[in-house]
């Protein structure tokens, strides 16, 4: 598999695509802290919370990890270069994780970039203040935002090993990659949804009341659980709820990424193996 | 005799074709074996299922002697090199490029024979050219020398010189006889075009309907297409003696028929004959090619 892994990355080491994405990163990155630090300083009502700028990447790594995995088994079954590895003797299993590690190194390399540009930037622009978690809970979110950027390979990867060619591996993995995250988004926003809500009430006798009705789209109970486990399984769905900064459980951060992994991985060497290739 | 690859009723189904249906084929160690059938016949099914790139419905074959269902199958792989369909290469590399990625691939130390192997398949003045802008017979010279990165003794081709100029016909033909002459390269090509193949083939397999019809050697469909006379006598007994009085070649195909394998002299035999009472019917100059056999084998219908 090292062998495999070293030609990849021979082959992906000099790549246009390769440098725009990551330059796309660094370019993102330091957009959304500038634009945070200048809309507090105009506004002074509202202070960013460098936290939610810092994960900000986890719902946007989706479509570099998607390009990148597509690109890199897409061209495979393209140029039907598939072929040399298994007829020089190399295993589908070899092939298959060699590939996907490969994605997963490139993932990490962009979210790494992000969080060293956001971090570079945003602590002495926005203070550390802004970030609002302790140092063990800081690392404790960073870990788990790589460990959804390796799940998010993995789903990728699994993904562009069932196409055809580049085309349709790009498409199935940019298609599932923003269903998770569409799926993440309307399953946070119901889980969002505060027990109380905020009401003011009108009488002849005291003209403004506050009071908390229950708000009858609040989830509470095992249902709750369920729902945020949900959320977490899909990586598109825990990097909304990373950025949203919504967890409850952290422990299911960690846990459903490693399920994700691991299931991904099994499955698509399963599949892989068997397929029939041309 | 020793055999690089075997297979012993081999089948391949998928969901409603059957590609392949009990083939039973033997490839010689250092034979240019010629692969020929119809589209569809189950040429390429066959290198896909040696290559390792599907599994063998059932049957089985042994390259170098070692079963496809052995683990050691993996290993008789890597003394095998493979251009199945179109040439295996990176476009967007240029050929120094693929052969670099080909030998990371195989973990070779060093890239220095590189050049000596872009020179063989004559691509060593290509540049910074990339894959993509090279001709058709370039793009299979180099998917033939990433076939070759590994040093194998056992090159399988499929339709090599399929879409090539005339020019690039003669390079690959050259090319495949310099490998199989110079370096003991073993040589399983397929292609359509037989008479191009009958320049180069040593050994045929003749496939029809996932089947092999006819396995043969060079010197064997020699003998089969020999230029002949066929006669046909009244009675061959004794135009049999006529032709051993005359020293002459010969085969009896039935009770009236024979094939002479030799110039003859026709007005002196056929006195020769009136003389012993045998009166000749027929006398037909017979050339059979490649082509020709291979469609009194599979029929006509399709096109080679």
């Amino acid at each position: 598999m090292r062998k495999l892994f070293r030609a990849a990355f021979y082959r992906t080491e000099n790549k246009k695509m390769i440098r725009i994405e990551l330059v796309i990163a660094v370019l993102l990155s330091a957009f959304i802290i500038l634009n945070g630090y200048f809309q507090t300083n105009l506004t002074n009502a509202y202070i960013y919370k460098l936290v939610a700028r810092f994960f900000g990447y986890s719902p946007l790594m989706g479509p570099f990890i998607a390009v990148f995995a597509a690109y890199l088994w897409g061209t495979d079954y393209e140029y039907g270069t598939l072929r040399n590895k298994l007829i020089c003797g190399h295993t589908r299993e070899e092939v298959y994780f060699s590939n996907l590690l490969l994605t997963i190194c490139a993932g990490l390399s962009t979210a790494l970039i992000w969080l060293i540009v956001n971090g570079m930037l945003g602590i002495p622009l926005l203070g550390t203040a802004s970030l609002n978690l302790s140092l063990g809970e800081m690392a404790f979110y960073i870990f788990s935002s790589l460990l959804m950027v390796v799940a998010l390979s993995s789903v990728c990867c699994l993904l562009a090993s069932l196409a055809e060619n580049k085309n349709s591996a790009t498409l199935l993995c940019l298609g599932a990659v923003a269903a998770m995250v569409i799926i993440g988004m309307l399953l946070y926003d119901r889980f969002a949804e505060p027990e109380l809500l905020d009401g003011w009430m009108w009488s002849d006798t005291d003209p403004t009341v506050r009071w908390h009705p229950q708000n009858i789209k609040f989830i509470g109970g095992t249902f709750r659980i369920l729902l945020e486990f949900l959320i977490c399984l899909t990586p598109g769905g825990q990097g909304v709820i990373l950025c949203e900064e919504g967890v409850e459980h952290l422990i299911f951060l960690p846990l459903c990424s490693a399920f994700v992994i691991f299931s991904t991985s099994l499955i698509g060497s399963r599949s892989f193996k068997k397929k029939n290739l041309k | 005799m020793n055999y690089i690859l075997q297979t012993n009723s081999l089948t391949k189904k998928y969901k409603n074709f059957q590609a392949l249906n009990g083939l039973t084929m033997n490839v010689p160690k250092g034979s240019i074996y010629g692969f020929v059938g119809k589209n569809g016949a189950g040429k390429t099914t066959l290198i896909r299922l040696i290559c390792g790139l599907q599994e063998p419905t059932s049957g089985s074959f042994s390259l170098y002697g070692i079963r496809n269902d052995s683990k050691d199958i993996i290993k008789s792989r890597r003394r095998m090199g493979a251009v199945v369909e179109t040439p295996s290469i990176y476009m967007d590399m240029t050929a120094e490029e693929n052969l670099k990625h080909q030998y990371l691939i195989l973990g070779l130390p060093s890239f220095d024979c590189i050049q000596e192997l872009l020179k063989l398949v004559g691509l060593d003045n290509t540049g910074e050219k990339k894959a993509k802008n090279f001709s058709l017979g370039m793009k299979q010279r180099l998917g033939i020398a990433i076939a070759l990165a590994g040093d194998p003794d056992f090159l399988v081709l499929d339709e090599p010189v399929n879409g090539l100029d005339p020019q690039g016909i003669v390079e690959m033909r050259e090319l495949i006889l310099k490998l199989n002459r110079e370096k003991q390269i073993t040589v399983l090509i397929s292609s359509h075009i037989l008479d191009e193949l009958s320049r180069l083939a040593t050994h045929y397999g003749i496939i029809d309907n996932g089947r092999m019809v006819k396995e043969l050697s060079a010197e064997e469909l020699d003998t089969v297409c020999r230029k002949c006379v066929r006669m046909e006598v009244t009675d061959t007994s004794t135009l049999a003696r006529v032709l051993d009085s005359m020293n002459l070649e010969y085969k009896i195909i039935s009770a009236t028929t024979a094939d002479v394998f030799a110039k003859i002299n026709v007005t002196q035999l056929t006195v020769v004959l009136a003389k012993e009472n045998c009166e000749v019917l027929s006398m037909q100059e017979k050339d059979e090619s490649l082509e020709s056999y291979y469609i009194s084998l599979v029929g006509g219908d399709n096109n080679a």
